[in-house]
């Protein structure tokens, strides 16, 4: 099981949620190393009981679901370093290994 | 009326809200389709007017509806509905009522930039309005949603997405804001902004060491409305009800038809009775016969018709107790439900509240006859201008319903001039003075007719006596002047033309049986 696991919410299907999936994953793959994360992504538009339970507003909503305590980050991901910080992935280091 | 003005204003279709008394004061409701704002400071009662907007048409108007909620929970709100006999969940089992649950998360959140959009929560309202067929939705309150997301332009751009996505959804809608100050700023973060075209504003004042409910339509599209706060009341079995007051009421049903006071002498002053259907204001210091007055109004009814008493000064046993020195038995009529007693704490509550008991008391009983005992114990614990809406609203409200109505209530024991009196006059349609009136150093009861609203009546004052039969109206105070100004003048010197002019011939007349007859004038 990965270490860190996250369900990214995002509305439709466009180049917009696809580039923030891209994101999201760029972000994992800095600062983690395979395997260690695992990324499910939610349409909302399409999957609108997965929304409810979630009680999900906004999109893109990235929820970490491990390790606990889980967290909700609302928006950004464009903002890297911040929202980073925000799903708590460790800092960037020289781990190309 | 041919006011060129108003024949250029639209009215807009409005869809009922079956809130007592909203209606009347938004003249016909909620603009069909669109958003209506809702603002109210902490407190004011926004939850449930909102809730009761969607309960009522649930209940009234088979309307489904759709509660987008931002702070509590469901859960919270199904509670809460419960309280004032919502079965919320009975109704979301049948597919006619759907939360969207869009509160806090209970992890932790964090918001990074403000580059996100509201699409979710659009979604879930249009699905939910989808599966229910709404008609209704409300959400519940959109300044937790800045709270959460910020006030950012482009959360505020979002917001407006959202309600035209309502409007899109053909839903009338409830959106409430919370205020900061009851008479600040329309809504914090300037909600207002987008929903512009309606708003309503409630408070929850602070007046001479009271509180007090209000509501205001500051604006509502297409319409004329009254510009000025009413008074409400929150009852916990009746959800809101808004007292809207006579000058937006419906013209009364006027009634020819004569019934008795509960004295005939007093019938006779009074140029026949009572009209059916009217109001009729006892005013009397202390002591001078106003209970007695409202008991026998109260069993003066023929049998068939149904007779209540609320009380605010004296309990139920009193009552009862003073009823039987009178030669008056409560026990049979109150067994068989003809007479109905209702004793109030005055300054147990609020007026509006006092207001709403007595619409729920009189809407059980549906009474013809109403005596309310004791308005004194309520005047003294609000403000004129309260008490005066107040005695407004409920008599706009018993005259609605025709019912032959008896006030009693008291005056400063000097100011015999009572404000309350003047003032309530234009509504009320007779008025009955008693008074202690002094001669020679001792009290006597006075009563005299002020007002008696299409008929003649008996200018005189006349002697009121109580005795173990009830009342008996006696002979006029012929050699007394300045009873009224509450300064009593004999007019003549000597015992002998005292008693001698005291009563005239013509009052002599029919049977004044205790009273003794006065030695003729030489």
């Amino acid at each position: 099981m990965a270490r860190f696991r996250f369900i990214l919410y995002v509305a439709g299907s466009g180049p917009r949620p696809q580039a923030t999936q891209c994101e999201l994953r760029r972000l994992c793959a800095q600062r983690l190393s395979d395997g260690e994360y695992e990324i499910v992504m939610i349409d909302v538009l399409a999957a609108i009981d997965q929304a409810d339970a979630a009680r999900i507003l906004v999109t893109p909503t990235v929820r970490r679901t491990h390790p606990l305590p889980a967290v909700q980050v609302i928006g950004g991901i464009s903002a890297s370093t911040e929202f980073a910080d925000a799903i708590g992935l460790p800092p960037e280091q020289q781990n190309g290994a | 009326m041919n006011d060129p003005q108003r024949s250029t204003v639209t009215e807009r279709p409005r869809l009922a809200s079956g809130i007592p008394g909203l209606d009347a004061l938004t003249r016909g409701g909620l603009p069909t389709g669109e958003t209506t704002l809702l603002c109210g400071t902490t407190g004011t009662g926004k939850s449930v007017l909102s809730m009761q907007f969607l309960a009522a048409g649930i209940l009234q108007f088979a309307q489904p509806a759709v509660f987008v909620t931002f702070e509590q929970t469901p859960e919270t709100l199904r509670r809460f509905g419960a309280g004032f006999g919502w079965d919320i969940a009975a109704w979301e089992k049948r597919g006619d009522w759907a939360f969207v649950d869009a509160s806090f998360p209970t992890d932790q959140e964090i918001v990074v930039g403000d580059v996100f959009d509201l699409e979710p929560l659009i979604a879930r309202i249009a699905d939910a309005v989808a599966k229910t067929a709404a008609k209704r939705v409300v959400l519940d309150t959109l300044t937790t949603v800045h709270m959460r997301l910020g006030d950012a332009v482009r959360v505020r751009a979002e917001l407006r997405r959202v309600i035209h996505a309502l409007e899109d959804l053909a839903v009338t809608s409830i959106i409430t804001a919370e205020r900061d100050s009851d008479y600040g700023a329309v809504s914090r973060y300037g909600v207002e902004e987008f929903v512009a075209d309606n708003i309503i504003i409630l408070r929850y004042v602070l007046n001479q060491e009271r509180r007090r409910r209000t509501i205001e339509t500051l604006k509502l599209r297409g319409a004329r409305h009254g510009a000025r706060e009413y008074p409400f009341a929150i009852d916990e079995t009746n959800g809101v009800g808004i007292i809207t007051l006579s000058d937006i009421s419906l013209t009364y049903p006027s009634s020819e038809v004569r019934v008795s006071i509960g004295n005939p002498d007093l019938d006779a002053m009074c140029g026949g009775g009572a009209m059916q259907g009217s109001v009729t204001l006892v005013s009397g210091t202390t002591g001078t016969g106003k209970s007695l007055l409202a008991l026998e109004f109260l069993t003066a009814g023929d049998e068939h018709q149904d007779a209540m008493l609320i009380g605010f000064e004296e309990s139920e046993q009193q009552i009862i107790r003073n009823a039987q020195s009178w030669g008056h038995d409560l026990g049979a009529p109150r067994e068989s439900g003809r007479v109905t007693l209702h004793c109030r704490y005055g300054p147990s509550t609020t007026l509006e509240r006092h207001l709403a008991q007595i619409i729920s008391l009189i809407d059980e009983h549906t009474p013809t006859r109403l005596a309310i005992d004791g308005l004194s114990a309520l005047k003294n614990v609000s403000t004129r201008h309260d008490f005066l809406d107040f005695l407004s609203s409920l008599t706009a409200l018993v005259k609605a319903r025709q019912i032959t109505t008896l006030y009693t209530i008291a005056p400063p024991l000097f100011d015999f001039k009572s404000a309350t009196e003047v003032e309530a006059s234009t509504l009320i349609d007779a008025i009955i003075l008693l008074r202690y009136i002094e001669i020679y150093g001792e009290l006597h009861r006075g009563i005299a007719v002020l007002k008696m609203r299409g008929s003649d009546h008996d200018k005189r004052i006349r002697e009121l006596q109580i005795g173990s039969t009830g009342s008996r109206i006696g002979e006029a105070f012929r050699t007394t002047t300045g009873i009224i100004p509450g300064a009593p003048i004999q007019l003549l010197g000597t015992e002998s033309e005292r008693v001698g002019l005291l009563f005239t011939e013509h009052d002599k007349q029919g049977g004044e049986g205790d009273i003794p007859a006065p030695p003729q004038r030489p």
